[in-house]
């Protein structure tokens, strides 16, 4: 067999299987999308959040903080980096966003990776900056959230708290649009 | 249908359901068959001292291979693929049963082309000929191992990661189509059904792999679909009885030497031809390729 035709055969394969499981990716997204009735940005959701979650997300979890030694807390800063899920419970959006943290030549910075809806069922997100940790040492610390309102992205200051290694929250307040989220990791 | 390969899964589900293939096989298939084997040969009166300190070499090499690969995995290997899976690669796939079976046909495919390559270049027939250099065929061949054994998958998985693919994944499918070719070094198992042959590697396939016999040689080169080598001309079907070996037999069962005769051939090779650029063409021209 020439040996065009043995690299055209092993590209057209190649194209053929991973191209597929990108197209299957996206069209399933796609159209789990459009049946859920969803609007194109989760994050916009993420705004119009009650007071009722976010003093129950509080309440709930700020407890446990206390029993963490401050030790075990400088070793899980090198932990940040990884898969963090965040569960939305709105009347506009029930389901969870998985973030992925990446390390960035020392910045953590936190990226879109999955949609989830209730049942379980998952869609990739297109790996937008959502966050950027300017510090984290201890159990506070402070980042740079983006979040898209109206088409508008609005870069804005929020709290993170650590509440134990594989928990932390972050709050914001913007003009009166608040909320608390509580990042778990996965 | 669609559903069910879009639907999310967990990753403890995914990686328990390879832990049941990839890892307790040795235990619920592999070792279970071997015993068989063995018995097999007592009966037809071949269970001899070759085989028994041929089976031990295998076993050497396997421990070997295993310990470079550790070794290679903890310095870099892992490393560079988490690189690759954040900075060089598409989009990343979510994790779902269309995900993880293009993943494991690309591996497959991978593996056919790592395998073609260790056949067709010096340096990798140096290390692959280990594999091929036992005179017996059971399952006890398939853990033989060489030097570099461990080095040549990652050129050909590296890509599949730049593809959007989990390193983890990519990782866990590799071994899955490595466990799934450790089955077929066998003779006890004669040829499976037509639809079973034209699709699949089988025992009769990989057989006709290891044949030293000439219209054997460089051939089936395949893990787990025969259609790679139906679709790239290197098919050949099981006809004549297969001779096991290759052509400069090692006649040894030293482990140290089977483990690195290739590389020893290589070298030796090597410094008998003339001239940097020859001794560099030895490295990657096919295995019997002289200057001229
Ligand atoms: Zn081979
Ligand atoms: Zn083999």
């Amino acid at each position: 067999m020439k040996n065009s035709t043995l690299f055209f055969r092993t590209l057209a394969l190649v194209v053929f299987i991973a191209g597929g499981a990108h197209l299957f990716s996206y069209l399933s997204y796609d159209g789990e999308m459009v049946a859920n009735g969803a609007a194109e940005s989760q994050l916009e959701k993420e705004i119009i959040t009650d007071e009722k979650e976010e003093n129950m997300l509080v309440n709930d979890k700020t407890p446990e903080k206390d029993a963490l030694p401050a030790k075990a807390v400088e070793v899980d800063k090198e932990t940040l980096t990884g898969q963090w899920k965040v569960e939305y419970d709105t009347e506009d959006y029930k389901g969870s966003i998985v973030y992925r943290i990446k390390n960035e030549s020392g910045k953590h910075k936190a990226y879109t990776h999955e949609y989830r809806d209730p049942a379980g069922n998952a869609q990739k997100a297109e790996g937008d900056l959502v966050l950027v940790i300017d510090r984290f040492e201890g159990e506070t610390g402070k980042g740079t959230y983006t979040i898209e309102y109206e088409g508008k992205s609005y870069e804005i200051e929020a709290k993170l708290k650590r509440v134990n290694a594989k928990t932390f929250t972050l709050s914001y307040d913007y003009y009166g649009y608040g909320d608390t989220e509580t990042w778990k990791k996965l | 249908m669609i559903e069910f390969l879009s639907k999310h899964l967990e990753w403890a589900n995914v990686e328990y359901w390879f832990y049941i293939f990839n890892d307790l096989s040795l235990v619920y298939i592999i070792l279970p068959f071997f015993v068989l084997e063995l018995i097999r040969y007592a009966y037809l009166k071949r269970l001899n001292k070759d085989l028994v300190l041929d089976s031990l070499a295998n076993a050497f090499t396997f421990v070997a291979f295993y310990a470079i690969e550790i070794i290679l995995g903890i310095l870099a290997v892992t490393k560079v693929y988490f690189w690759v899976h954040e900075n060089l690669s598409l989009p990343h796939l979510p994790l779902n049963w269309m995900t993880i079976i293009t993943c494991i046909l690309l591996a497959d495919f991978a593996y056919y082309w790592d395998h073609r390559t260790m056949h067709r270049i010096g340096l990798g027939w140096a290390t692959h000929t280990v594999h091929h250099s036992s005179e017996h065929f059971n399952m006890s061949v398939a853990y033989r191992f060489g030097p570099l054994d461990a080095v040549f998958p990652i050129l050909f998985s590296l890509p599949i990661v730049m593809l959007g693919y989990d390193p983890i994944l990519v990782l866990l499918a590799e071994v899955f189509v490595q466990v799934f070719q450790t089955l077929l070094h066998t003779e006890i198992i004669g040829k499976l059904g037509k639809p079973i042959e034209y699709i699949f590697n089988t025992p009769s396939h990989h057989r006709v792999h290891h044949g030293s016999n000439r219209q054997y040689w460089d051939k089936n080169y395949a893990g787990i679909l025969i259609i790679w080598d139906r679709l790239l001309g290197t098919f050949e079907p099981e006809v004549e009885t297969v001779r096991y070996g290759i052509s400069e037999p090692l006649n040894s069962n030293n482990p140290f030497k089977v483990f690195l005769h290739g590389i020893g051939r290589l070298y030796r090779k090597m410094k008998g031809l003339k001239g940097f650029k020859n001794k560099m063409l030895a490295l990657i021209k096919p295995p019997d390729w002289e200057p001229s």
